[in-house]
């Protein structure tokens, strides 16, 4: 189930060929706790920000056709993300925000290069409960346990049908 | 040659005292210090890794008591709780000695009591509460 209301979607020079090269969506979602796996919904708190929960959402992509096979194609090595100074900059607006630029392969590895310097890297998300939580929705599709609905309303934002292709 | 890991409580009358010092010189222990701590109270805690023949270790061990240094073994102290774990690898960057680590196949993660120095680093890095202290050293 899709909220409307926090759901985000920008276009605007932000894709090129396939895949976003900056952060280009959010997506809301509204589900019934009582009816969710603590597999998938958890309680997390973040020290010196406070309580939040982290949750693992399986969203089945149909190909419908070629462009969408490319799209789903995207390599870790393609997908980009900034790496943003919050030590002078975000919080005292010193110096350059970004410092840099890797790709996903390289963050995935365990370490990064930045202006010389070896840096470790951790995520937030779980790549464990990502490949679970898709296992179990294909699981689900081909038992016919999941089943597609008609479609209810556009993304906010996003282009759809004819003018998503141009 | 034995090596062993340990973790030394000082009580707050003999926090001032050269312990260390006597430790080494009148024992002959090679002491390692990976962490040390005095708290508002006055007690010390010590993470020390201890190298030395074992004459040595358990003379040293036998002056610790003497003193009133309270001494426990490291290894149990931080666990890994891996039913909360999801295998995200936040904690990873923030291990000093990679006693956290991660099978970048399977994406899970691993944890290897002998590698830690009960930092506490994992405890505020993990947003699941995976990591956990025993109570006494909360």
């Amino acid at each position: 189930m899709e909220s409307k209301q926090n759901t985000k979607i920008s276009n605007e020079n932000l894709r090129q060929q396939y895949w976003p090269q900056t952060p280009a969506g959010t997506i809301a979602l509204i589900g019934d706790l009582r009816q969710m796996s603590s597999e998938w919904l958890r309680a997390v708190s973040y020290t010196g920000y406070g309580v939040s929960l982290s949750v693992a959402v399986g969203i089945p992509i149909p190909i419908i056709d070629e462009d969408m096979l490319s799209s789903v194609c995207v390599t870790d090595a393609q997908l980009k993300a900034p790496v943003v100074d919050y030590s002078e900059f975000y919080p005292f607006g010193q110096g350059e925000a970004k410092v840099g630029e890797v790709t996903y392969k390289e963050l995935k590895s365990g370490s990064i290069h930045i202006k010389n310097q070896e840096v470790p890297t951790g995520s937030f998300s779980s790549y464990r409960l990502a490949r679970k939580v898709a296992h179990h929705l294909k699981q689900l599709i081909q038992d016919g346990g999941f089943l597609l609905t008609q479609f209810q309303a556009p993304l906010p934002g996003a282009a759809v049908g004819k003018e998503a292709t141009e | 040659m034995k090596q062993m890991k340990l973790v030394f409580i000082f009580p707050a009358n003999i926090v001032e005292e050269p312990v260390t010092y006597n430790l080494i010189t009148n024992c002959g222990v090679r002491v390692n210090i990976l962490r040390a701590s005095i708290d508002p109270g006055k007690q010390g805690r010590m993470v020390v890794e201890l190298s030395g023949e074992e004459v040595q270790i358990s003379q040293g061990l036998n002056y610790l008591e003497s003193v009133g240094v309270q001494v426990t073994p490291l290894a149990q102290k931080i666990q890994h709780l891996e039913d909360r774990c999801t295998g995200c690898t936040a904690c990873l960057p923030h291990c000093p000695t990679q006693a956290l680590d991660v099978d970048r196949s399977s994406w899970s993660v691993s944890f290897d009591p002998e590698k830690c120095i009960v930092c506490f680093s994992c405890l505020e890095t993990c947003i699941y509460h995976a990591m956990s202290v025993e109570e006494q050293f909360a």
